[in-house]
């Protein structure tokens, strides 16, 4: 599913420059529950984004379901991110001006899916993630919790064949964080590939694999 | 695409209580540029239909003598030594000047002149023409009626030293060994042609006869006439020879009314008032005041446009306002696989649409006010107006596009980790 080799990636602002990928390799395989951890700053976020498409990194080669990310045409990245990549932030980011039926729709929208069978597919996975009666509301009418399930839908609407998840428990009490966890877990015993960030050991604990990350470098356990 | 526009109206329908009061303000100050142009435009097609009530081709300038008709007379000509007096009609300065100053903006045409006995006010282009089109071959010829010929040959003959004046008024000498009319001095022949042999079907004579039709007069006054090229007739003509005083026109043709406005002017600075250069029927007066109108409009333009800028830059900044807003929401598009492009088109339709609703409502407000007031503007009627509908148009589709540029240009090249990370 994914190949990473030697990836680096440089921040530069002005006259700034931080290296916040230092050669990351690594091989994940189709079905697996990957987890990261590391403290806050150590690159998380930053290998997160190049995995999912989001921002390009400097040296290195990313295979993506066999496909090298590094020459292709922004196009094709888009197409990639819309029908293989589902990425979950920290903060949900969904657009508040729609509703949670809306904000599902948006990924089908862009694959072309007609207005009929983009509301079906996106009140199926709104009763997958268990929020079929909050179809209407908009974010800011929903708890943290929910807006994560949102956000989830959403992530899966195109059925990606991965699943990327930035801290997704992090801006969440314990009991909405179990709760995201396990529709996590049960994603992937469904078959979804998932690689998930995070800081606390206990999310950690919910992946078959996990990764330590440290400046730059991820060091497997 | 349909998805694409559902997002664009979505995006505005949704965030209304953002959008609604700059598109409100907009309105009102794209109403007061559609008035302003409205305006410009009113008062310019009321000129334009002014001048195009002056046919510029038919503009015939009289000079009149100011001084006594019946002043000192010119002393004696003496053959190839004589140079016009200030009070000549044209003298070559003037030709000179007016050759540089007014090159390709007005052309003078013939000098009419010579009639006996007839006075004749009106001469109309296409008669003209037709000596033109008799004679094109550069300026050495000479029509007149046949008897009138004859009469010029045998007074040329009988006082060559100017016994009875008409010899100083005309242009040209008779060599009487060759039998031919020369320029002052000598030189090539001038050609004469009978005005008899011209071909005035097709040209209405009524303006030159007014017994033109009526086969009980068949001597017609035109027969009299003598018509000498220009190039020639500064030489000769005075305005104190009593003979010929009755009729002394150029004819010109003028680009613009500015450019017979200045010939005016000059004609009548350069000969101090001795000879008054007018156009027929008041013409300079009429083209005075266009003139000035034109002057007023050249003030009113531009300070429509500024006025305008000033509004449309008022506007920018507060669509730029909703486009900070909107950044993270072009972000999260792209992230959930949005092509850039049809984010970046989504994010210009929004605005492109709220513009051009604001720039309707304006066009509403600007009719609606146009309709009820009906200022007045000098003389000019102000209507409304589509060529101010389509600058007003125009305007918020610029302004659409210019306050989304810095969004767009950076927005294209960061990626969507970068813009969500920035907010
Ligand atoms: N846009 C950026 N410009 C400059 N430095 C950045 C930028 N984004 C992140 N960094 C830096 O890169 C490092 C890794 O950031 P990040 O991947 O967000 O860490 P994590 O997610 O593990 O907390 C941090 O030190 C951070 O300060
Ligand atoms: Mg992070």
């Amino acid at each position: 599913m994914i190949e990473l080799s030697g990836i680096t990636k440089i921040y530069r602002n002005k006259n700034l420059e931080f290296q916040a990928l230092r050669g990351v390799s690594l091989t994940i395989g189709e079905g697996e529950f990957v987890t990261v951890m590391g403290r806050s700053g150590c690159g998380k976020s930053t290998l997160l984004t190049v995995l999912g498409l989001m921002s390009r990194f400097d040296d290195g080669a990313y295979l993506l379901r066999g496909q090298a990310v590094k020459d292709m045409p922004s196009r094709e990245i888009c197409r990639m991110r819309n029908r293989h990549v589902g990425f979950v932030f920290q903060s949900y980011n969904l657009i508040n001006e729609y509703s949670a039926l809306e904000n599902i729709e948006m990924p089908l929208g862009y694959a072309g899916v007609g207005g009929a069978a983009r509301r079906r597919r996106a009140k199926e996975l709104l009763e997958t993630v268990g929020l079929s009666d909050k179809a209407r509301n908009t974010p800011l009418q929903l708890s943290g919790g929910q807006q994560q399930r949102v956000a989830i839908a959403r992530a899966l609407a195109n059925r990606p064949s991965l699943l990327l998840a930035d801290e997704p428990t992090g801006n969440l009490d314990t009991g909405s964080g179990q709760e995201i966890m396990s529709l996590f877990k049960t994603l992937n015993e469904q078959g979804a590939t998932i690689l998930l960030v995070t800081h606390d050991p206990l999310v950690a604990s919910y992946g078959n694999r996990i990764l330590h990350m440290t400046d730059g470098l991820i060091e497997e356990e | 695409m349909r998805y694409f526009w559902n997002t664009a109206v979505k995006t505005i329908t949704r965030a209304l209580p953002v959008y609604l009061p700059p598109a409100l303000l907009m309105a009102a100050g794209f109403a007061v540029v559609y008035v302003l142009f409205s305006g410009v435009f009113s008062y310019r097609d009321h000129i334009k239909q002014s001048i195009g009530a002056v046919d510029l081709s038919d503009v015939v300038v009289t000079a009149s003598f100011s001084g006594s008709a019946d002043g000192a007379m010119n002393s004696p000509r003496i053959k190839g030594l004589y140079t016009p007096g200030p009070e000549a009609i044209l003298t070559p300065e003037d030709l000179e000047y007016i050759g540089e100053a007014f090159a390709g903006r007005i052309r003078l045409r013939y000098i009419f002149g010579f009639v006996q006995g007839t006075i004749t006010n009106y001469i109309t282009p296409d008669y003209l023409d037709l000596i033109g089109n008799f004679a094109p071959e550069g300026d050495d010829w000479l029509l007149c009626g046949r008897d009138e010929i004859e009469s010029i040959r045998a007074l040329l003959l009988l006082a060559p030293n100017d016994e009875i004046g008409f010899a100083r008024s005309f242009p040209f000498d008779y060599d009487e060994e060759r039998g031919v009319f020369t320029p002052i001095g000598g030189g090539n022949e001038i050609t004469v042609y009978a005005i008899e042999d011209v071909d005035f079907s097709g040209v209405d004579l009524s303006h030159l006869d007014g017994n033109a039709y009526d086969d009980r007069f068949p001597d017609r006054p035109y027969r009299h006439m003598v018509f000498i090229p220009i190039k020639h007739y500064f030489d000769v003509y005075r305005p104190t020879d009593r003979w010929y005083r009755q009729d002394r026109q150029m004819q010109v043709s003028a680009a613009d009314p500015q450019a017979l406005s200045d010939l005016f002017i000059y004609l009548n600075t350069a000969h101090q008032g001795e000879v008054l250069y007018s156009g027929k029927s008041h013409i300079a007066e009429y083209l005075q005041k266009i003139n000035e109108e034109m002057r007023m409009l050249a003030v009113i333009a531009p300070v429509t446009v500024l006025v305008s800028v000033i509004i449309l830059i008022n506007f920018m900044g507060l669509q730029m306002l909703s486009v900070k807003r909107r950044k993270y929401a072009l972000a999260v598009q792209m992230a959930c696989g949005a092509p850039r492009a049809s984010v970046l088109g989504g994010l210009l339709a929004a605005s492109a649409i709220t513009m051009l609703a604001s720039a309707v409502l304006a066009l509403g407000l600007g009719y609606a006010y146009l309709a009820r007031f009906k200022p007045m503007l000098a003389e000019a009627a102000m209507t409304a107006r589509a060529e101010a509908a389509a600058i007003l148009f125009g305007a918020a589709l610029l302004a659409a596009v210019l306050a989304n540029l810095p969004a767009l240009v950076r927005a294209a090249r960061m990626s969507p980790a970068e813009i969500l990370t920035e907010q």
